[in-house]
């Protein structure tokens, strides 16, 4: 195939691409209503794998003359992958959410499709770590399920969970400005990641166990720490995260409302006294007030201003895969997945790529609202909050609406650590789910609950 | 479970979902609106021109006449592997120098500046439709992109740079009505072909990036002010003894000349300094500050044809009298483009409307068939037509016996206000000198905007300035005749 021939179906196909991807979102969003049956579930399934083969035999005749063999087995593996992963579940895991995994298997495949296109060997590698991922998804699922709160492995927790955040201190390594990847023994990881995962299932133990603030103390104090270690690190965007989590959870759990407001203002006070202390994060708001500004955008605000013309280049449809310059944008593969992806594929896949963590969200939550103890609702909701809240923070960063701090976007970046705990997070609320129906079958009151949410909606 | 639990879960949730609301909204809008904006910068590698086998030809840039001020000249080569090669050159009009800074340039060294570079978009054929791409890319050698026609006149260009007589400067023509820019120069200018090897002073375009001190051309905004917040204006008189003593300055008028007992037309027309110093300080900082930001100032403009860099007030809320006295006569920390004291004059014109200034009067495609016309775009209202109408009253006393008499042109009625800016340069005394008016024949008015930056001490707006915006607007009206 020709160089101009691939160009007419890279452009004929963005509607294809966004075709799929919206009947996928519509989908999900339907599912929120009322739990679609299996067939349909599958059907879903098998549209994402098409995506899959669609995309990736397009971008094997991106360099033109015969297809690139090895971009198809990329595409065949990340394919084969998804549909294992999604059959296994469903074998394995009787009543786990499908349409969740579906959601986030389609920000992985934009992911992944986007990958190829501007790294290739970044996607043979994230396919790997859809693979490692799957494994901590049935992790995640299996401790959702069955763990119970218990001081033993809370205490235990807390320990390893501030040791993991010791290691950058010791053996760091700074990329784009923040310390907080840590190579040992050749192996890269970033400890932050899993530390919010950590976090999660602690102060969910804390706070199921009791709604006294001086009993669930210890749970500020180590949350408190957690942030303030990230932040030596100028991992701002972690810091937010976990600032976040511990808010919501906090007052979801406790409805405490003076300590939250405590801890508001308390962060407040800490962002306050940082962008006077620290020239990196005056920078960021700098940067983020008027990045066009003389001075600015050529410098500290050159990622947002390049992200931003890179969005508004491709238009509502699109460049065409592999037609646009995403490249333009540093970190494109990682933080600005997200602007690569609205460049070539539309500022409508970029809608879509909202409201699929929305529904991630919204149903991570509905979840939790009827799980059948403080427990499992916690560690369901803390998961959806932090999924969620992630997805914020850097759709928020790229698109201007808040000053940037460099975060994944959950299974849309590429990264082995944000996969990884993306993944088990995930398990963790498809656990909780298998728990409700399970206890839903002793107590049979699933019908009173729904008349309730019926109730709540209105 | 318990129920509180899952009731604030579902608050959470509510928070959550409505912060991705806002993200969505604040995206859709961000691109929707500023999108375009956003291309345009130079710092996007994709409004490049690549020179070397590019993928699109880009189009030509005509001027309102379908005069080419810019086009696109390709050759083909081959390389010693005999591999054939495309090579673009972008040429010019012969007299483009004369609207160097409205062509603008692409060059690898020096950057990107003007329509070249403002309105890539179009010229790269970014604004296609699907089938016309895959038209192109199915039945074309070689894809190009569309041509944009300016709504600047060469001729005029032309006539505008010989009346400047090679002073440093800047002058904007533009109709009241529409905004359409009929003459944006920019002196010294360049050759458009050779911009590798002019200095970077030489390439600022004065009439939008030049920010000049007033002087008293900013009288216009204070008596707009003193029309709209001081009842009964127009039958008071101030008595002018040639200085005024405000705090510990003394504001003198040119040449600390008494004008004795004047009202609010006369002090206008002769440009009195120590009458208007007196109004600032009567309406107060708020009062003036809040008139010049319905004029525009301290606004960053995002205009959809142009760049503007912001006009600039003293940055305090707390302003003394005698500063305050200063900035009232267009001193102190005052300053603003050629381009929005045009705007200004025209809005005067068009009954206190404000008119965004237009410079892309069609888009082309390569079978020169219209694709797109933009209409003209109001910017605001900034007074009552009651008030403007009074300011155009007075600008007329400037011309027929004040301080411009010298704009006044046969067979046309000009309106205006002159400036004398003093600055010290180098330690020398200079003059920015000023004229800012409109002219009217028929049902066309023209706004016009002229600063001489390197006048001599003795050279004042009326002196200089005047008699040249005079030339100019005469020349206009024989230049644009639709």
């Amino acid at each position: 195939m020709s160089r101009t021939q691939y160009e007419i179906l890279a452009l004929a196909l963005r509607y294809w691409f966004l075709l799929l991807a919206a009947y996928i979102c519509v989908r999900a969003v339907l599912s929120l209503k009322r739990p679609p049956s299996r067939w349909r579930q599958f059907k879903s399934m098998l549209l994402l794998v098409l995506f899959t083969g669609s995309a990736f035999a397009l971008l094997g005749y991106r360099q033109g003359g015969a297809m690139d063999i090895e971009v198809m087995l990329t595409g065949a593996a990340a394919a084969a992958a998804l549909m294992a992963q999604f059959l296994l579940v469903w074998m394995l895991f009787r009543h786990a959410e499908l349409d969740l995994l579906i959601v986030s298997d389609a920000l992985l495949v934009l992911g992944i499709v986007m990958l190829e296109r501007l790294t290739p060997d970044m996607a043979m590698r994230q396919v790997q770590w859809l693979a490692g991922g799957s494994i901590l998804l049935g992790a995640g699922i299996i401790t959702g399920r069955y763990l119970r709160p218990k001081k033993i492995w809370i205490w235990l927790g807390m320990a390893a969970s501030l040791a993991l955040l010791l290691l950058p201190f010791l053996f760091g390594e700074e990329i784009r400005g923040a310390r907080n990847w840590v190579t040992i023994a050749g192996a890269g990881f970033q400890p932050s990641e899993f530390v919010k995962v950590g976090l999660v299932l602690i102060l969910a133990g804390f706070f199921s166990m009791s709604e006294r603030f001086r009993e669930y103390l210890p749970a500020v104090l180590f949350a408190g720490l957690c942030v303030v270690m990230v932040v030596f690190q100028k991992d701002l965007g972690a810091a937010l995260i976990y600032f976040a989590i511990f808010l919501f959870m906090q007052y979801a759990a406790t409805g405490d409302w003076i300590v939250s407001a405590g801890a508001l203002g308390t962060a407040g006070a800490g962002a306050v006294a940082g962008y006077f202390l620290f020239d990196h994060v005056r920078a960021r708001v700098l940067a983020w007030r008027n990045p066009f500004a003389i001075g600015v955008e050529y410098n500290s605000g050159y990622q947002i201003v390049q992200s931003l013309i890179a969005i508004a280049s491709g238009g509502l449809f699109g460049s065409g895969l592999g037609m646009g310059s995403p490249a333009a944008v540093p970190a494109a593969d990682t933080d600005f997945i997200f602007s690569a992806i609205c460049e070539e594929m539309g500022i409508l896949m970029g809608v879509i790529i909202m409201v699929l963590f929305a529904v991630l969200v919204a149903k991570g939550i509905k979840i939790a609202r009827r799980a059948p103890d403080a427990f499992s609702s916690l560690i369901c909701a803390g998961a959806a909050i932090a999924l969620g809240i992630q997805g914020f923070i850097i759709l928020g960063g790229v698109t201007k609406l808040i000053p940037l701090t460099g975060v994944t976007l959950p299974f849309v970046s590429y990264g082995g650590s944000s996969m990884l705990a993306s993944f088990f997070l995930l398990g963790l609320i498809e656990g909780v789910s298998m728990r409700n129906h399970r206890v839903g079958m002793m107590e049979e009151d699933d019908e009173d609950l729904e008349d309730e949410e019926e109730e709540d909606a209105e | 479970m318990n129920g509180p639990l899952r009731k604030r879960l579902g608050l959470v949730a509510m928070v959550l979902l409505g912060m991705y609301i806002v993200l969505g909204a604040y995206f859709a809008y961000g691109q929707l609106f500023y999108g375009n904006r956003w291309f345009a910068r130079t710092s996007n590698p994709r409004s490049h021109f690549v020179t070397e086998d590019p993928s699109v030809v880009p189009g030509d840039i005509l001027d309102r006449d379908g005069e080419r001020l810019a086009y696109s000249v390709t050759e083909t080569y081959q390389d010693e592997s005999g591999q054939s090669h495309l090579r673009l050159i972008r040429d010019y009009n012969p007299d483009a120098r004369a609207a160097s800074h409205v062509v603008g340039f692409q060059d690898p060294g020096k950057g990107q500046a003007g329509a070249e570079a403002f309105y890539s978009r179009y010229l790269l054929g970014y604004n296609n439709n699907i089938l016309e791409s895959i038209y192109q890319k199915v039945f074309l050698h070689q894809e190009v992109g569309n041509s944009i026609a300016l709504t600047v006149d060469l001729e005029l260009q032309k006539d505008v740079t010989r009346i400047m007589a090679g002073r440093t400067g800047s002058a904007v023509i533009l109709d009241a009505a529409t905004g359409d820019v009929y003459a944006m120069v920019s002196l010294p200018n360049f050759d458009p072909q050779d911009v590798g090897n002019v200095s970077g002073d030489d390439l600022v375009n004065r009439a939008t990036e030049g920010l000049y001190a007033p002087g008293s051309v900013m009288k216009i905004i204070t008596a707009a002010s003193a029309l709209t917040n001081i009842p009964g204006i127009d039958a008071r008189t101030w008595d002018c003894a040639g200085t005024v003593d405000v705090d510990d300055q003394t504001i003198p008028c040119y040449g600390t000349h008494a004008h004795g007992t004047i009202d609010l037309t006369q002090a206008f027309a002769l440009s009195c300094n120590t009458t208007f110093s007196k109004i600032g300080d009567e309406l107060g900082w708020d009062t003036l500050r809040g008139t010049a930001r319905d004029f525009g100032f301290e606004y960053p403009f995002l205009f959809s044809d142009m760049q503007l860099t912001e006009s600039q007030l003293p940055e305090t809320d707390d302003l003394p009298d005698d500063r305050l006295a200063w900035t009232a006569i267009g001193q102190d920390d005052v300053l603003v483009s050629p381009m929005h004291m045009a705007m200004i004059a025209a809005c005067v014109a068009n009954n206190g409307v404000m008119m965004e200034p237009r410079m892309l009067m069609a888009v082309y495609n390569r079978n020169d068939r219209m694709i797109r016309k933009p209409g003209s775009r109001r910017f605001r209202e900034v007074m009552t037509p009651a008030i403007a109408a009074r300011l155009k009253d007075i600008m007329g006393q400037v011309v027929e016996c004040g301080t411009g008499t010298r704009a006044a042109v046969e067979g046309l009625q000009v309106y205006g206000k002159t400036g004398t800016a003093e600055k010290r340069v180098d330690g020398k005394l200079g003059n920015n000198a000023w004229f800012v008016g409109f002219a009217e024949k028929g049902d066309k008015t023209l706004a016009i905007a002229v600063v001489i930056e390197d006048a001599g001490p003795g050279e004042t707006g009326g002196g200089v300035a005047a008699p040249k915006a005079g030339q100019m607007l005469a020349s206009a009206f024989e230049r644009i005749t639709e």
